[in-house]
């Protein structure tokens, strides 16, 4: 929105007249912006934050994006935004766009030590194909990786997957959801056998009872949480819970607060459970017959490096396979969660713990759990979603309007990309997964590649091939990664432990890696290549939120300078890799007409990517052009091309794993996104429920069918303490987190100037007995450290979060004092998703 | 952030003004416009706004003896001294929020730097500080009340659930949301300007007014019932003696609180009973009971 | 402190008899570094006046009274300060 002083300075003096002489001018003559209606052209596209999925309206003219506003035609947010999303367009126009590939260089040449230089996109990618290739020969598979992103869009992610799975073949892929949904996607796996919450959002209008497991819904879901409010307000009996480690926004609307200490939800849940089962409120007729009671190994350590002290003690390390038990076993094993135990673990009073668990256990009352991180990143993610899953189980409250357990992702597209299209180590898109020979042969099959092309899990020859983010981050450390490409996010910020692990491992000397992004991040500056980055309504998109809506975009603006998208990229790039750099001899003897042929040829040339012709303009139902430069530039419509062939992983004969159908790709164009599975145009609301999911046999009443027998798994697990706890030197927990007006670590969100002046830097959040006990005051500086790093920020006593003693809470947007210095890369270690909420630190005056 | 520039633009302002008026003078024209302007033109702005503990204005100004020490120590630097050629009477500290607001120090240095009192030394305790108040002004542009989730105000407040509360109600135009609409309480504001500073639009729609701006008056003789109960800790006139009602069976009449309510007409959303309606789920249960 | 870039916005209300006020409105917009924005049929016209190259802004409004059709003239707003032209409004109102 350009707009010099003296416009603004006159529309000022024509209000202040106007309004003095009690004249109304036309709107237009005392706008600020947007001064000429006409000619703005109006378009859908999904905002391009978090999981939630709004739609906002973009108003372009002459190219540049003038206008924006909340869709008032769409369902999620019904013309609503939250902050963020009142800025959206500004997040395209930071002063600071790259616009020309940048290598590091010296003397005209590439140079790890080097600075910084324009260079063309001919010699970013003759340099890329020299390294990766190499790397690929030198070191195996694990030789190179690429960490993409929940915000990719549907069709980069799978480009993504299939350069890197078929093209290169190796399973070095992971997206950034590795950090945030990989515990959800393990539990919905292990419970259910398919992924993504069988529930939607239409559940916000319909539970009576809503509880909320450490996510602050109200900063980091705004539009959920207003509808979520909305239902409080107006529906009689209705009800609040809210669990965390402070208080925060969302405790203002609770009806029953509750702060407990770190990592005891695990005795909070079994609790319910045993509370469940010994007022005998379980609902016998659904868990005999759509529940089986299972067990997982305990003890199984934190994720951490071999070495450490506590790996070597855990007896279990890492294991998670499933024991059947009787549903006996598993009462037994949730008794010692009484009240009295659960309240001395938790901090929580008694009271608090008996209205919480009576409000599980009323057969007459709906309720609805939500959690995102504080579940997710957790060293017992995994099992802290299961144990959620089993009280709705025990109750039979699932599935069905109002009865929902579930995951809300912090993405624009943890769902439909991360998840749905295959972009971690261990998966295939639609659910398929690479542990599977069955499914392995499938997507060779859809991709017209020999048998074997796809690294096996274990594969014959090359090994051990599923590497996770964490373990990446470790291998270039250790020199036994060589060449990382990062898009879409920025893992160097995000990533825990900044001193021991991820900067060192970038900056080994034999490493080379590259970042495609919009901004210098603390990524960019750590990297060797930067690729600029065509971003959000830059090309024709697609996400997924998690409520399983499919939402598309088309290019609405051209991208500044050189940037290009990330799937020009990819496919792109695909043309400087021979297919016989990569393949060996006796796997392309099985297709010799691939022979010569570049890796772009043989997976998006394919006759199935390239089908769909393209002639010059994408045209809307009203007639507005739009450009599409990528179908410009390949000479097709490449994002349809893209989109088909995923959908043939659930329309070919034979597929190995139904339930992931998705409708024809100008369906989307057409509707503010639908909801999967979609069967005969029909979209699913609530899955495995029959009447609403026509994938649950005749009467079945419920079916899980993402596992053989059509039964959920209960599968009981233990409180066990977090890998870091307080002590004498370091006596302080620390969590980090969001907050409402800044997105993730800030790239796009702190070049908002509104928002910058709103929230400008990260403070430290802490009691003010803690303040006064270390000798600091409010609004002064403070050190925080841990024993992997320092940094220093603000003191906060006052404002939107109230730690109890004893706790800390730094959020993590401010690329100018990185809490990932502090935090500690434990995962969990059947997930391998990083528990950015707890580790020990301590704190002084700076 | 950088600090306005007052000077530059209040002498080119005045100089502007002066040969104007003296064209206006000559031509005897635009009379009725000329007091107006001349008011609306050099009006002490009501964006500028003292430092804490500031005596009401024209005490203020008395005692000011505009030494500049409360601007030396403000460890914030927001403070500014009026300029001549300001609007603002110079030597005299200001600051404005939307560009530095007060940041609220709980030890009060301007306070303890002032030598005359002008900053009146009683003030100890930074949240009794009245600078000014807070007004949402523009209901119509703040994206708060039209349900978008901003709250920015809300969450910088210092003393937040205090000064700045948040008020739910059903946004009735989406039908399945609800506005968070920021209220703030006199009571409690101190007039610091975070709010403002913070307010993400182009201009901001909640903004510091001096207090006798930015308060309305209730007619002396009016007492709101509610409140006046409140502090007394008890009616002020002796509540009623029990009342006993006419009422078929299954009525109820409850004085203080819903009205008349029918029993036999329960709400739909609450269960009638702590069964299920399918009696096969009791059945089950009770089998499961032994 | 003098300044060459100094620049002078004001708006006034120019009363007229409603009948009159688009032949006002004709006369005022052919003066230059004058804007009618509204208010024509109300015969309260609500007028910009800018610094042209041949006449201040305050000079310009003088004019005003003497057209034929004005009643009077209001002025309700001035700014005069550094002319920003190139300045793109972000941090301050």
């Amino acid at each position: 929105m350009s707009l010099t002083r003296r416009d603004f300075i006159k529309s000022n003096a024509i209000a202040a007249a106007a309004a003095t002489a009690g004249v109304t001018l036309s709107a237009t003559k005392t706008a600020l912006a947007g001064t000429d209606k006409d000619g703005v052209r109006w378009d859908k596209a999904a905002c391009r934050y978090c999981g939630t999925g709004c739609s906002v309206l973009i108003g372009t003219k002459d190219g540049k994006v003038v206008a924006s506003q909340g869709d008032p035609d769409a369902p999620v947010n019904k013309g609503l935004n939250c902050i963020k999303g009142y800025f959206l367009p500004k997040i395209l126009y930071g002063e600071d766009r790259l616009t020309k590939p940048l290598l590091r260089k010296k003397n005209g040449k590439f140079d790890k030590d080097g600075k910084f230089e324009e260079i063309s996109w001919d010699e970013a990618f003759k340099i890329m194909a020299e390294k990766f290739v190499a790397a690929r020969k030198n070191k195996g598979p694990k030789g190179i990786g690429m960490f993409g992103s929940g915000q990719w869009t549907l069709w980069e992610g799978y480009a993504a997957s299939k350069l890197m799975k078929a093209g290169f073949r190796t399973n070095s892929l992971e997206p950034n959801a590795r950090h945030c949904m990989a515990s959800a996607v393990g539990a919905f796996m292990r419970g259910f056998g398919i992924d993504e919450p069988m529930g939607c959002y239409d559940d916000l209008e319909h539970a009576d009872v809503f509880v909320l497991w450490g996510a602050n819904m109200a900063e980091m879901h705004p539009i959920l949480w207003s509808r979520l409010t909305d239902t409080r307000l107006t529906k009689p009996g209705c009800e609040v819970h809210v669990l965390s480690t402070f208080r925060h926004r969302s405790f203002e609307l609770s009806d029953n607060s509750m702060i407990f200490h770190p990592q005891t939800d695990l005795a909070i849940l079994n609790y319910i459970a045993n509370y469940i089962i010994q007022t005998k409120a379980y609902n016998k007729d659904f868990i005999d017959k759509h529940v089986n009671f299972t067990k997982t190994p305990t003890d199984i350590g934190y994720g951490l490096r071999d070495n450490d002290p506590r790996e070597k003690k855990a007896k279990n390390r890492a294991k998670g396979k499933l024991t059947k038990i009787s549903f006996e076993e598993y009462a037994k094993s949730v008794a010692p969660y009484t009240v009295e135990h659960a309240s001395e673990l938790s901090g929580v009073p008694k009271d608090k713990l008996e209205r919480l668990a009576k409000a599980y256990a009323d057969p007459n009352k709906k309720v609805a759990s939500y959690w995102t991180m504080g579940f997710n990143q957790h060293t017992r993610g995994v099992w802290v979603n299961g144990l959620c899953y089993n009280v709705h189980l025990l109750m039979g409250k699932i599935s069905e309007p109002g009865n929902s357990p579930f995951s809300l992702t912090g993405q624009p597209s943890a769902c439909g990309t991360a998840r749905e299209v295959g972009t971690f180590t261990h998966r295939l898109p639609a659910d398929l997964v690479v542990k599977k020979e069955a499914h392995c042969q499938f997507a060779e099959k859809v991709w017209q590649l020999p048998e074997g092309t796809i690294p096996r899990a274990k594969d014959p020859k090359l090994g051990k091939t599923l590497i996770h983010a964490v373990a990446m981050h470790r291998a270039l450390k250790d020199g036994k990664m060589n060449c990382f490409w990062v898009m879409c996010n920025n893992n160097m910020q995000a990533a825990a432990n900044f001193n021991d692990e991820s900067y060192p491992g970038w900056r080994r000397a034999e490493n080379f890696v590259v970042v495609s992004d919009p901004y210098p991040t603390v990524s960019a500056q750590a990297a060797d290549l930067i690729l600029p980055t065509a971003m959000w309504i830059e090309k024709e998109g697609a996400y997924g939120n998690a409520e399983r809506r499919t939402q598309f975009w088309r290019q609405q603006t051209k991208a500044p300078g050189d940037s290009k998208s990330d799937v020009w990229q990819l496919m792109e790039f695909a043309k400087y890799i021979k297919v016989e750099d990569v393949w060996d001899e006796e796997l392309l003897a099985k297709k010799p007409e691939y022979k010569g042929k570049t890796l772009y040829d043989i997976l998006y040339a394919n006759g199935v990517v390239n089908k769909f012709p393209f002639d010059g303009k994408i045209t809307d139902d009203r007639g507005n052009e739009y450009d599409n430069d990528e179908s410009a530039h390949f000479g097709f419509y490449v994002q349809k091309g893209l989109f088909e062939e995923y959908r043939l992983f659930n329309t070919v004969g034979n597929i190995p794993k139904k339930g992931h159908e998705m409708a024809e790709f100008e369906a989307y164009h057409k509707a503010r996104g639908i909801r999967w599975p979609v069967i005969n145009g029909k979209e699913t609301l609530w899955r495995f429920r029959e009447g609403y999911d026509p994938h649950v046999a005749k009467g079945s009443d419920v079916q899980f069918y993402g596992k053989k027998d059509g039964r959920a798994n209960i599968i009981t697990a233990p409180y066990e303490p977090a890998a870091e706890t307080p002590d004498k030197e370091y006596p302080l927990w620390l969590c980090t987190g969001r907050v409402l007006e800044h997105w993730h670590s800030g790239s796009m969100t702190r070049r908002v100037p509104e928002l910058y002046r709103a929230v400008p830097d990260a403070v430290v959040y802490m009691h003010k007995k803690d303040a006064k006990k270390f000798k600091l005051r409010n609004g002064r500086m403070a050190k925080i450290s841990s024993r992997r790093g320092t940094i220093t920020c603000k003191v906060e006593t006052r404002g939107r979060n109230h730690p109890p003693e004893g706790l800390i809470y730094i959020p993590w947007f401010d690329a100018g004092r990185l809490v990932n210095k502090l935090t500690l890369d434990a995962t969990d270690p059947l997930s391998k998703e990083t528990d950015y909420k707890k580790c020990a630190v301590k704190i002084t005056k700076a | 952030m950088a600090k306005p520039d007052k000077g530059n633009k209040g002498i080119n302002r005045r100089q502007f003004l002066t040969t104007t008026l003296k064209t206006a003078c000559s031509v005897g024209m635009m009379g009725i416009g000329l007091g107006f302007y001349t008011q609306r033109a050099n009006a002490l702005p009501p964006l500028a706004i003292r430092p804490p503990g500031a005596l009401p204005e024209d005490n203020f100004l008395g005692a000011c003896i505009r030494c500049g020490l409360c601007v030396r120590d403000c460890p914030f630097d927001i403070l500014f001294l009026g300029q001549l050629g300001d609007d603002i009477p110079s030597g005299s500290p200001y600051f404005i929020a939307r560009t530095g607001p007060c940041e609220m120090c709980e030890d009060i240095p301007c306070v303890v730097a002032c030598p005359t009192n002008a900053l009146d030394h009683s003030l100890t305790d930074i949240e009794k500080s009245r600078m000014g108040l807070a007004v949402l002004v523009d209901q119509e542009n703040c994206i708060a009340f039209q349900g978008l989730r901003c709250e920015v105000c809300f969450n910088v407040c210092p003393i937040r659930g205090k000064a700045i509360s948040l008020e739910m109600q059903p946004n009735v135009r989406s039908g399945k949301h609800a506005l968070f609409i920021p209220i703030v309480h006199s009571d409690a504001c101190t007039g610091c300007g975070l709010c403002e500073k913070a307010c993400i639009l182009e201009k901001a729609a909640i903004k510091v007014l001096p207090l006798d701006l930015a308060k309305g008056e209730l007619g002396s003789h009016y007492r709101f019932g509610w409140e006046e109960k409140q502090k007394a800790g008890e009616a002020l006139v002796t509540p009623d003696v029990e009342h006993q009602y006419n009422l078929p069976a299954g009525v109820r009449y409850d004085l203080q609180g819903e009205g008349l309510i029918l029993d036999g007409k329960t709400d739909s959303q609450s269960p009638k009973s702590p069964f299920s309606t399918n009696p096969l789920d009791t059945l089950n249960r009770k089998q499961e009971g032994k | 402190m003098e300044n060459d870039n100094n620049m002078n916005i004001c708006s006034c209300i120019v009363h007229a008899r409603p009948e009159n006020g688009s032949a006002v409105e004709a006369q005022l917009n052919s003066i230059p570094g004058v804007e009618v924005h509204g208010g024509v049929e109300e015969g309260k016209l609500i007028v910009t006046v800018e610094d042209s190259e041949n006449s201040s802004a305050g000079d310009t409004m003088m004019t005003f009274h003497s057209l034929a059709g004005v009643v009077s003239a209001t002025l309700i707003y001035h700014y005069g300060g550094d002319d920003l032209n190139e300045e793109v409004i972000r941090e301050f109102n």
